[in-house]
């Protein structure tokens, strides 16, 4: 790298008002170099960026249906440890919960995950989806885009399907007719949901038609919408009073929360990502902390000069930590703004909702930041332990 | 002059031990990366085969509408009888899937249980654990379970009693083999064990067979002959096709594998940069002392291998830690997840030969610029360092 | 412009030595030297290499601490301070390393600036006094430029802008003017003797230049880490007129 050349003669600056900008003069001294350096930690961010924003795309995929279910008191079956498992409970509790004072609805939610073999209506070939029964009287969604197609489930044998499902399903197409577990089905209309970790899609129908293609053994959520003025806990314990103990009531975080729990413990995706995470982190650690130790490794005689004319250890460890900062913050950019590129890309092809989240944005961030505080504070150690004496 | 340069090199890199260390960590930190992200992406196809490298076959048959080990249809189990009339089919034996609630006898939750039916005989799995305890399976009511298992299940001692689809039944052992994809748990139990558990079926329908042909049989003839004969009605692989249609199930069906590649893709950029970053920071440190060999008469030649002694040797002494660390880490992922992270041969081998290369190029792009230049640039140019 | 007379010397040397290292590989470089500075004069030190000039302004300069003795800069006793204290004791200082030790990243007029922070300059004059003291040093119109553009020589001068440019009453230099032309040479020496007659700072100055030597107010010669001669140096060069003096 030859020495003069990187150099140009500064331009004139009238730094009059403010003390001379050491760190930002430090790196737009060298562009070259300082592009280098953010790119490279930006890429440790775009890693965990990654790994972060896939984590909640399996998270959100695996949600999206909990989290559109419009009530504020939830009926399951005691022994459920996910919402996506088959643990049915009779429909008489969803009548029982109906007489409880403060309760305005009471909705089923059937459900089935293994037992709905979809015909894909082009080539014919079965694949098992997600199938889903609701009352077209009492719909159990809150989900605008939905709304207006729930009516048109009262005719019979009619569903409607995911079109952002996995595409060798087939329903992404305009075809009006196919088959569930080997019975004639009417499509009529489509809503955006998308697949997650164990459905390649999943339909939407009316109970009626739920019962005929694969008979449930029972309901699986029941979704209480309560009467206004109506207090949630006080409904919940008279709820609880009135069900059998082989059912739970949650709320909806608690429903919501069921499905995460399992997702973060139990299934693969929270510790793989995490673990990936976790590894991001370590390369932004060691990338941050190189850059600043060769940093110093260059300018150290220039600091010590200044701590031996009077310049307090802190104002100096201020200036290279604001350096640092700067750094890390332009490579931050540089990642986010690829990660938002990529988001779009994979998530296109893999059918996820992966995003750039606000959420995300803000802890891909604090994750930045505190690589860099981390391993500057590690660096910084030669600048305090400098000594100016060496200097001659 | 006696030039050893491979010796000098590590004289070089051993006077600063403080910036060589650190530029060891450096390149131990991009190869565990690049391990890690290697061991999760491949991790999934093999979760996904697990059972079928665990199971005794040569070819497999299938029903029409095979997707992968967890879809794989029904087809009549008389089908085998017909295959058996194959000359070189040795023995055609069917499997049974099927998924069950599980309850612990004092209560809590159900978690989905995934049962393997077959005849109990030996030579169908290959674990140890299984053969040993195939006559345990014959008793009624009894199951043998895996025991990478989730601990949401309970302990799996023998003798415990639990209730699958709503009948009682006795574990009567554990057996390593992994669950693999199949589910949070698994469980093998005869087939006729299998027919109690799931009245609805009988064992008229198989999910898969298994076919073993006689010795020096060749699948590939093998199978074409049983195609022929058994025509539309099931599908044939041999282990080679086997493995490509899970591994693109996995890898290309589902988005996992886009995922994970893309997870790949990125940190093997980052791994690569870190790599021949720290390296050209390493040598281009040294420029003044590779000008004063220059200018004492080294031989070019004799340069170069010193650098690129240098650029092998800080890339070697990291890769050991690397894998140590690399092995823990898949340790972990096994335990913590479903995902049978393990290192191969093959990885490893990947791994290296990538390192080494990188190491070559950093070296090969360094003293390109070392060749032209005279000792007094490289000494001025190496103070940027 | 004579210098009002200080009631107690700027530097005081009692017993002072310093060794390099520890224990059996301790390198002793400074024996038991005493000695009291008065203010506003132009002290020069010389003596061979090795014997312990630089090590001798690195202990005034309260840069390193010594095994033996006392030193006290500036009425301080410099044993006692704690690190705030050093630090504001420095800021009195203006001290002239060998190396310039400048900011690539900053012009010469900011890297004068860096020193004018530690000041009590108001903002405004900030401007107006670095460019000043750098036109003294004949780089008035390259105020702007970096250390790149600019040779080893006038780099230096740079440096020396920065240590006098807040007018500090000690002023310790180690061959300042080594790397300079015989202009530029000129230009720091006379800027130092304004100092001095100026401010009445003390400078405190290792060189061997004869023509420095020669116009010092008082010479202290070091051999071995030991004071050896300290005298007026027209005594030394040219005893004899001295006596007839």
């Amino acid at each position: 790298m030859p020495a003069a050349s990187t150099r140009l003669s500064v331009a004139p600056r009238r730094s009059v008002g403010w003390p001379v900008p050491l760190a930002w003069r430090n790196l737009a001294a060298r562009r070259g170099r300082f592009l280098r350096s953010a790119s490279a930690i930006g890429f440790a961010v775009l890693l965990m960026l990654v790994q972060l924003g896939f984590q909640r795309a399996f998270f959100d995929s695996a949600l999206a249906i909990p989290r559109r279910l419009d009530g504020s008191l939830f009926i399951i079956d005691a022994a459920k440890y996910r919402f996506a498992t088959s643990e049915p409970f009779s429909s008489h509790l969803i009548e029982a919960a109906r007489q409880v004072p403060g309760v305005a609805s009471a909705s089923p939610l059937y459900a089935g995950w293994f037992d709905f073999f979809w015909q894909n209506p082009y080539d014919h070939k079965r694949f098992v989806v997600q199938a889903l029964g609701v009352d077209p009287d009492r719909p159990v969604f809150r989900w605008p885009a939905l709304a207006p197609l729930i009516p048109r489930l009262k005719a019979h044998g009619t569903v409607l399907v995911d079109r952002r499902a996995r595409r060798f399903l087939g329903m992404t197409g305009s075809a009006e007719k196919s088959e569930i577990n080997g019975k004639p089905v009417r499509i009529v209309g489509s809503f955006a949901l998308g697949p997650d970790f164990q459905n390649d899609g999943t339909v939407i129908m009316s109970v009626d038609t739920f019962k005929e293609l694969y008979p449930p053994a029972g309901v699986e959520t029941g979704v209480i919408r309560l009467a206004p003025g109506a207090h949630a806990a006080v409904v919940r314990t008279a709820l609880r009073e009135a069900l059998p103990r082989s059912v739970s009531v949650l709320g909806k975080p608690g429903i919501v929360r069921l499905e995460k729990n399992f997702q973060a413990r139990v299934s693969s995706a929270g510790p793989i990502f995490t673990i990936g995470t976790a590894m991001g982190f370590a390369v932004g650690m060691l990338i941050a902390y190189q850059i600043v130790y060769t940093e110093l490794s260059e300018t150290l005689p220039q600091y010590a000069t200044l701590k031996a004319i009077g310049y307090g250890t802190g104002r100096l460890v201020r200036i290279v930590l604001e350096q640092a900062f700067m750094t890390a913050l332009a490579g931050y950019l540089i990642a986010v703004v690829s990660g938002i590129a990529i988001f779009r890309l994979v998530g296109g092809l893999a059918l996820l909702p992966l995003q750039m989240t606000p959420q995300l944005a803000l802890e891909g961030l604090g994750l930045t930041l505190g690589i860099s505080l981390l391993s500057a504070m590690l660096a910084v150690r030669r600048l305090i332990a400098a000594d100016p004496a060496e200097v001659l | 002059m006696r030039s050893k340069p491979f010796f000098l090199a590590w004289r070089i890199l051993a006077h600063d031990k403080a910036r060589t260390g650190l530029a060891i960590a450096g390149i131990f930190i991009a190869i565990l990366l690049v391990f890690v992200e290697i061991g999760l992406y491949v991790a999934i196809p093999r979760g996904g085969l697990l059972l079928y490298h665990r199971l005794r076959f040569d070819l497999l048959m299938t029903s029409r509408d095979y997707e992968y080990v967890t879809q794989p249809g029904e087809f009549p189990a008389q089908l085998l009888d017909r295959a058996r009339a194959v000359p070189e089919v040795a023995r055609a034996t069917p499997l049974y899937f099927g998924s069950a609630k599980w309850k612990s006898l004092a209560g809590g939750v159900e978690p989905d249980l995934f049962v393997i039916g077959f005849p109990p005989t030996g030579g169908i799995f290959s674990v140890a654990g299984i053969e040993s305890r195939i006559g345990a399976l014959e008793k009624p009511d009894t199951v043998l379970m895996d025991s990478a298992t989730r601990p949401m299940f309970g302990p799996l001692t023998k003798g415990r009693r639990v209730e699958i689809a709503g009948r009682k039944e006795t574990i009567a052992g554990k057996y390593r083999l992994g669950t693999g994809f199949l589910g949070l748990g698994v469980a093998l139990a005869s087939a006729e064990n299998f027919v109690r558990l799931f009245p609805g079926r009988g064992v008229g329908d198989a999910n898969i067979g298994l076919l073993r042909l006689r010795s020096g049989a060749d699948p590939e003839l093998a199978a074409a002959e049983l195609r022929a004969r058994l025509g539309g009605e099931v599908r044939i692989f041999t282990r080679p096709q086997l493995e490509a249609h899970e591994i693109a199930y996995w890898t290309i069906r589902t988005s996992v594998g886009l995922i994970f590649g893309s997870g790949l893709v990125v940190s093997l950029v980052v791994g690569i940069m870190i790599v021949f970053q720290t390296l050209s920071i390493e040598i281009g440190r040294r420029l003044g002392e590779f000008a004063m060999l220059k200018a004492i008469g080294y031989a070019d030649g004799a340069l170069a291998a010193v650098v690129l002694g240098m650029s092998l040797a800080i890339v070697l002494i990291a890769f050991v830690p690397a894998t140590g660390a690399a092995l823990l880490v898949y340790r972990l992922i096994r335990t913590q997840t479903l995902l049978p992270a393990a290192m191969s041969e093959l990885q490893l081998a990947a791994v290296l030969g990538a390192a080494l290369a990188m190491a070559a190029v950093s070296a090969g792009l360094a003293l390109s610029g070392l060749g032209r230049a005279n000792p007094a640039e490289l000494i001025k140019r190496g103070q940027r360092f | 412009m004579a210098a009002p007379a200080l009631s107690q010397p700027v530097v005081r040397l009692d017993g002072v030595g310093y060794a390099y290292g520890r224990g059996k590989a301790a390198n002793q470089v400074l024996y038991d030297l005493s000695t009291e500075i008065e203010a506003g004069q132009l002290i020069v030190l010389t003596g061979p290499s090795g014997s312990g000039k630089t090590t001798l302004l690195t202990l005034i300069g309260a840069l390193r601490r010594p095994q033996d003795g006392r030193i006290e800069v500036l009425g301080r006793d410099l044993a006692g301070l704690r690190p705030r204290e050093r630090t504001a004791l420095r800021r009195r200082i203006g001290f002239i390393f060998q190396t310039h030790n400048l900011f690539d990243a900053l012009s010469a007029y900011e890297n004068v600036r860096m020193a004018m922070q530690l000041g009590t300059w108001r903002r405004r004059e900030m401007r107006r006094r670095g460019i000043e003291i750098l036109s003294r040093l004949g780089l008035g119109s390259r105020a702007d430029e970096g250390p790149g553009a600019l040779l080893v020589g006038e780099c230096q001068r740079v440096a020396v802008a920065r240590a006098l440019v807040n007018r500090p009453p000690l002023v310790l230099a180690d061959e300042p003017t080594a790397a300079l032309d015989r202009e530029s040479r000129g230009n720091v020496v006379a800027l130092l003797r304004e100092t001095v007659a100026a401010q009445g700072s003390t400078v405190l100055m290792v060189t061997h230049d004869r023509r420095i030597i020669e116009t010092a107010d008082r010479l202290i010669e070091m051999d071995d880490g030991r004071i050896v001669a300290d005298a007026r140096p027209r005594e030394r060069l040219y005893p004899a007129e001295a006596e007839r003096g």
